[in-house]
């Protein structure tokens, strides 16, 4: 085998190796299971309905996708009798933004993430997942993009 | 009396079977194309040839990256295999994978059952968000077996070697792909949706 074959063969064992490691790394870190405990948060704007679910939409402001979903459900909620407190969690955000302008009424309130909860406590890393917590704050469900929370088998 | 001289040509022999392969794989390239032009139509894409020709550009990128890997396979086999035959005839061998993904898109009909046998999971409407595992897995269905076979017998010859060496080399590749698929799918998700 010559020396270049050598050296490509290496590299690619070692590209796959250290994708492997962190893998595994990632797998055997314990995370905590997502507690609504609004201490741990910035509030931006004030949560105006205690008494039903939240509806928490991981939020980044560079994401437009996240952003429609967020709409999108709204929208869809809106017409149900009595309708789950949707909010915003904002993630991966450096700073506190100056204003914050969705779109939607945000009966959960607004918060931002300035401890990174979201990704280093909890382990979460795609935007725009929804998180259904109960008036107590415990976690029902997570769910992607495009996800009605409480009916995962129907898209939006 | 007059003599006369024919100069020897020095133009190489026409190699006939790598001209078909070449004109194959031409028309693989645009099997890709109009598959996933066809998909882009049915996602609504806004501009469907745009989202097509990243396609196919993709999808040939992916080819070269595939040829450069099992290129460096059968020099560590001992075999000298030259880049362009190893690219053009695994482009030949996607082809089953072009109709895979017309069923995927939906622009294909087939019974549900059929079109898991042969599309792989990706063919049916996921009920919940996929894991790393099972996204990595998604496209394993019949035709993507046919496209390793078919693979393995395009390389076999190229390479002169035996089908089996060709073959144990191309489920080495996919399952090493399949691994880093898994890996880096779970490393992006982190614990979303759990």
């Amino acid at each position: 085998m010559s020396a270049r074959t050598s050296t490509a063969l290496a590299l690619v064992a070692a590209a796959v190796l250290a994708l492997g490691l962190a893998w595994w790394r990632d797998g055997a870190r314990p995370y905590e299971t997502p507690v609504w405990k609004p201490a741990r948060f910035v509030q931006l704007v004030p949560a105006t309905k205690a008494d039903r679910e939240r509806w928490l939409v991981a939020v980044n402001l560079r994401c437009p996708h996240c952003q429609a979903h967020l709409r999108a459900l709204a929208n869809r909620i809106a017409t149900r009798p009595r309708p789950p407190a949707l909010g915003v969690i904002l993630v991966d955000q450096g700073v506190r933004p100056k204003r914050l302008a969705l779109g939607v009424p945000l009966p959960a309130g607004a918060w931002w993430d300035s401890a990174q909860v979201w990704r280093d406590k909890w382990g979460r890393r795609m935007y725009g997942e929804t998180f259904r917590f109960d008036t107590r704050g415990r976690l029902l469900s997570a769910t992607p993009v495009g996800t009605v929370p409480d009916s995962t088998g129907s898209r939006m | 009396m007059t003599s006369s001289s024919i100069a020897p040509t020095s133009a190489r022999p026409v190699d006939l079977g790598e001209a078909r392969v070449r004109v194959t794989a031409l028309l693989v390239a645009t099997m890709w194309f109009d598959v996933l032009y066809g998909a882009a139509q049915a996602g609504r894409a806004h501009t469907p040839w745009i989202v097509a020709l990243a396609g196919l550009c993709a999808q040939l990128a992916f080819t070269a990256a595939e040829a450069a890997v099992a290129l460096v396979g059968w020099r560590a086999m001992g075999r000298n295999v030259r880049f362009v035959a190893l690219a053009t005839r695994l482009l030949v061998a996607s082809a089953a994978e072009t109709l895979a993904v017309g069923i995927a898109s939906g622009r294909t009909y087939l019974p549900r059952e059929w079109a898991l046998l042969l599309a792989g999971p990706r063919a049916v409407e996921p009920t919940g968000p996929l894991h790393g595992l099972a996204t990595a897995f998604a496209a394993t269905g019949v035709l993507a077996i046919v496209r390793m076979l078919a693979s393995a017998a395009l390389q076999a010859r190229a390479a002169r070697a035996s089908f089996a060496a060709a073959l144990a080399l191309v489920l080495a590749m996919w399952l090493v792909s399949r691994l880093a698929v898994w890996w880096a799918v779970d490393l992006l998700q982190g614990r979303s949706f759990q």
